[in-house]
């Protein structure tokens, strides 16, 4: 039984004029406002660029162009990320409408962190894909950073987890030796490229290996190779955009979880797939910990596989109910949307399969559509139904929301206040002439004049953000390592009092919830700080260089003014949401609790063995994060002034090429039309500015 | 010397793996809450007869419940809930419904402190996502003796669709769990209860494979186990005699027939629905040699003693033979 022939029976159509038959691509349209709105953005955003170039000179066009070149390398990128055989390739693969392009299989399959990037040209002539091999540093550091393996989950049995990796890596490397040979070693550290992407190739790179399928090629350098690239065009997706594939979490071979954690930091967005009939387990919580110290607007939960709940419409909301409570009793981030469906539904439309699915499937499926989308079930055809119900439409639509508010707002912003300050320079030099032609020019300044105000700017702005930035930090530090101290005073007396009352054979437990608590506010703190500090002196610089021009020119421009560079996005610190030994209830830290004999030693090494858990993560956060944050302030104001430098010094070079002169290059009319221009410009970049 | 009481059983895997379900297979009835999502209750342990249930604290005390109040029993400060029913299973062994592993609302010392109790385990790992870091964590933390009592269920079986599939799924779980459990068994839990009368479905959810290890499995642990000491409140009496009243279950069915072939000394046709005669339930008596050879032993044989090999008999031919009838 086919869901086609369902929805026809239910559908009393008036006209009697649905086919027999649905041929998918005449029966699904897909189309993602959420993501045709980040391109009908970019367009519109980039008409106004181009308007600018073509009224510019020749100097200014090049740094228009260069801006609008920028824009137009956004790629939204979205990192997927959940347990092994939630559906992760599957979803990816019904994401970007290409069924079956990227591998799966019944067992965990995927072994290599795969980014697609869709419309993205390739950064190199006619390559399509590009798989990098790890070096032999790379490999030697996955091992020895196992030490936070299986800690991930507060899993059990972590101590022996560490030497169980090991052994893989081992085996990993003995098996990929003997299946290259003498290429082995020629091949680490490199990287292999081709002109185009089909299913063999990526069997061979990121498919585990199977050596009983026949196909020996397969799997052939998927242990050695660290990461897939595929550029690809979809012509129904209209922007630009990256999906990420990452091997699956909580999967026995502990190698790819390791690969996974990795991925997860060079990520802004990311999807959670969960499976829809084991909703959200400790392994869930902990990758969700992971990412929680980015904004819940970056996290999605998608809940795969409800083609195979027996009555999603009732299931369903049990389930959304119970993530919810879940998600709120660990503390996680709120606002996370949370969107139920089906890969598999989804892969079954795109590939015209829809009458194919088991009676099981249809039969949810039928379920959840009458539930769902009860308002539809007249209207919509039977591939539009499932492809709906599926929840990929859904999820693109977040998605798409989510980086128009994010990333793509930022990118524009950004651009328009360059480019604003590049009309806003132009305007100044045109003023100057008009106020030379009525003689009314006193002109004060020499390059040599100007270049020393420049360097006096420059000077008390950088020393003005270093120093603020040291406070903050410092007050940061000092916060962070007091609130360290007191917990660990805390909390090893608690365990004294404890051993007081029940002795040492009963186990105590206390939770780490109030560090992490307290660092991750101290870093909200500084963040807002950090934020707040690089506002001010990029305004004061703003202000400064706005006033030179003024002194530069001696003259007063109503409404002039220089626009507030942005600082770049900074990425938040994933070790945060590390599991550290006291989040573990069970396996080594009761082995350590049971080993550990005699009343004072319990003491002692309870605060040496937190200290040691807990120094790399507060240590992370004292330079890597705050390291972060001088890099992107400065790096910010440096680039400011830097363009703020060329530009004055360009405009007082060519003010000097006079009004007559200008009108002889122009035209008269011209001259006009550019004054007008140029205002228009200005006024539409400003939308996008604010 | 064989155990004095009836074996214990614990259910256990990730929470959602099919645990409730698989206990209403078992005991033929459904005393559980099954949801889809976690089921958020102490561990369970069911024993066979009609006393009246209760939990028991922390503390050792106890209280008295009313099954129909089960979802109300708290978490904290409860160490396990007891509940007396007549199923037939309940006659060979008691189980012990065990909370999901897995968990993050429930803290696994939950189960933890349950574990010990258990002579034997049954192992629910979800097919289409089996054997995972996480329970093979928890597995690796029990007693290596209790591999050779522990079965391993795939369940969910039925959501793997077709037989290549099927085949790449427990080639998988095989290789990973060598040595882990006594054998593992595909399982389609839904379709085993709904089973019935249907012979043919009852060998095709797995459920015929699994109840035969699950009936060697209890009666090696029995007749291996130690005395028990702290003898259970319950008489082992009290559960012996068949009650026409008690839940039906189609494994305890299978355990019948099973407990016929075992105690009939030579190989008879047995019609499928045959029922036990007298009340012989754990322990075959040591054969005689009026009696001629057994087909099966598992009695306890003292070590100086050299045990009669038992004539090889195919288990699954007399199975065919008894079906045919």
């Amino acid at each position: 039984m086919g869901l086609g022939a369902v929805v026809q029976m239910d559908e009393p159509n008036a006209a009697g004029t649905v086919p027999a038959v649905i041929e998918p691509e005449v029966a699904l349209v897909r189309s993602f406002p959420g993501l045709r709105r980040i391109s009908d953005a970019v367009q519109e955003f980039e008409d106004v660029l181009r308007d600018f170039v073509a009224m510019a000179d020749p100097e200014t066009a090049k740094k228009v162009s260069r801006i609008m070149a920028q824009t137009r390398e956004v790629e939204p990128s979205v990192t997927v990320i959940g347990q092994i055989k939630a559906g992760k390739t599957s979803l990816v693969n019904a994401m970007i409408g290409a069924p079956g392009l990227l591998p799966t299989d019944v067992n965990p399959w995927t072994s290599v962190v795969t980014s697609l990037h869709i419309n993205t040209p390739s950064p190199e002539l006619n390559v399509k894909a590009k798989f990098k091999f790890f070096d032999g540093a790379e490999w030697d550091k996955l091992v020895s950073n196992g030490g936070r393996i299986g800690q991930l989950a507060a899993r059990a049995g972590a101590d022996d987890e560490l030497e169980k990796l090991r052994l893989q890596v081992v085996e990993m490397r003995d098996k990929a030796q003997a299946r290259l040979g003498r290429k082995f070693e020629m091949l680490l550290g490199t990287e292999h490229r081709y002109g185009v992407v089909d299913d063999s190739l990526l069997r061979r790179y990121v498919c585990v290996g199977d050596e009983e399928a026949g196909t020996q090629d397969q799997g052939r350098f998927t242990d050695i190779t660290k990461s897939a690239d595929l550029w690809i065009e979809r012509a129904d997706i209209p922007t630009m955009l990256c999906v990420r594939d990452t091997p699956g979490v909580n999967d026995t071979f502990m190698m790819r979880e390791q690969i996974t954690i990795n991925a997860v930091r060079d990520s802004r967005s990311c999807i959670v797939v969960l499976s829809a009939h084991q909703a959200l387990t400790t392994m869930d919580m902990a990758l969700i910990r992971l990412i929680a110290h980015r904004q819940s607007r970056e996290i999605i939960i998608y809940v795969n596989r409800i083609d195979e709940l027996s009555d999603p419409a009732t299931q369903v909301p049990e389930i959304h109910k119970s993530i919810l409570e879940t998600l709120e009793k660990n503390n996680a981030p709120q606002d996370i949307d949370i969107i139920f469906g089906s890969a598999h539904w989804a892969n079954a439309v795109l590939m015209g399969q829809i009458d194919e699915m088991t009676d099981d499937s249809t039969e949810s499926a039928i379920n959840w559509t009458r539930a769902a989308f009860a308002d539809k079930v007249e209207s919509w055809s039977a591939e539009q139904l499932v492809w709906h119900a599926s929840g990929v439409p859904a999820l693109l639509e977040a998605l798409g929301q989510r980086m128009y508010e994010g990333p793509v707002h930022e990118t524009l912003q950004k651009a328009a206040r360059q480019s604003l300050n590049l009309a806003q320079s132009l305007d100044v030099v045109d003023q100057v002439r008009i106020l030379e032609q009525d003689g009314s020019l006193n002109r004060t300044m020499t390059p040599a004049d100007l270049d020393s105000e420049l360097v006096r700017i420059e000077k008390d702005c950088t020393d003005k953000l270093v120093a603020m930035t040291n406070t903050v930090c410092k007050d940061f530090t000092n916060r962070i390592d007091q609130s360290y101290e007191r917990f660990l005073e805390r909390a090893t007396s608690s365990l004294i009092e404890h051993l007081q009352t029940h002795g040492e054979d009963a186990t105590w437990h206390y939770s780490p919830l109030g560090l992490r608590m307290l660092l991750s506010s101290s870093y909200q703190v500084v963040l807002k700080k950090m934020h707040g500090i690089a506002a001010e002196v990029n305004a004061d610089a703003a202000r400064k260089i706005a006033e030179l021009y003024g002194k530069t020119f001696a003259i007063t421009v109503e409404g002039f003014k220089i626009e507030v560079p942005v600082v770049s996005y900074i990425p938040p610190p994933i070790n945060l949401g590390q599991t550290i030994a006291l989040d573990l209830q069970v396996g080594w830290w009761k082995g350590w609790w049971q080993r550990r004999r005699g009343y004072k030693a319990f003491a002692q090494d309870f605060y040496n063995l937190i200290r040691a858990e807990t120094d790399p993560i507060i240590n992370d956060l004292k330079t890597i994060q705050i390291g972060l944050f001088r890099e992107r302030t400065q790096g910010t104001l440096k680039d400011f002034l830097q363009e703020q430098r060329e530009l004055l010094m360009s405009a007082l070079a060519s003010s000097e090429i006079s009004m007559e002169e200008m009108k002889e290059l122009f035209g008269v009319n011209a001259w006009e039309d550019r004054q007008e221009c140029l205002a228009t410009i200005m006024d539409e970049l400003s939308d996008y500015a604010g | 010397m064989p155990m004095n009481r009836k074996p214990r059983i614990a259910l256990m895997g990730e929470f959602s793996s099919g645990k409730s379900t698989l206990c209403n297979v078992l005991l033929g009835a459904r005393p559980l809450l099954e949801k889809v999502t976690a089921t958020q209750l102490p561990p369970v342990w069911l024993s066979y007869g009609s006393s009246p249930a209760y939990s028991v604290g922390l503390d050792g005390r106890k209280w008295a419940l009313d099954v129909a109040d089960l979802a109300s029993v708290a978490l904290d400060g409860t160490e396990h809930v007891r509940i007396f029913m007549k199923s037939d299973l309940l006659r060979y062994c008691d189980l012990i419904d065990m909370p999901g592993i897995s968990d993050p609302s429930m803290s696994s010392e939950v189960w933890e402190r349950m574990t010990h109790l258990a002579d034997g385990v049954l192992w629910c790992t979800p097919a289409n996502q089996a054997w995972r870091q996480s329970e093979s964590g928890v597995w690796s933390t029990f007693p290596a003796t209790m591999r050779r009592n522990a079965l391993l269920l795939v369940t969910r079986f039925d959501k793997i669709v077709g037989d290549s599939d099927r085949t790449k799924v427990l080639k998988r779980v095989g290789g990973e769990t060598e040595g882990l459990f006594a054998g593992f068994f595909p399982m389609a839990l839904t379709q085993a209860m709904a089973a019935g009368d249907d012979e043919a479905k009852w060998i095709d959810s797995g459920a015929q494979a699994f109840s035969t290890a699950l009936f060697e499995l209890i009666h090696r642990v029995t007749d291996e186990g130690v005395p028990d000491k702290n003898a259970p409140a319950i008489p082992v009496s009290e559960a012996d005699a068949p009650d026409p009243d008690a839940a039906k279950s189609l494994i305890a069915e299978q355990f019948e027939q099973l407990m016929v072939i075992r105690n009939t000394p030579v190989v008879k046709i047995l019609p499928r629905r045959v029922q036990a005669k007298g009340d012989r339930i754990m322990r075959t008596e040591r054969p005689t040699a009026e009696q001629g050879e057994t087909v099966v032993s598992f009695s306890d044989w003292p070590d100086d003693e050299v045990a009669p090999a038992p004539k090889e008999v195919d288990m699954r031919s007399v199975m065919n033979q008894s079906k045919g009838s």
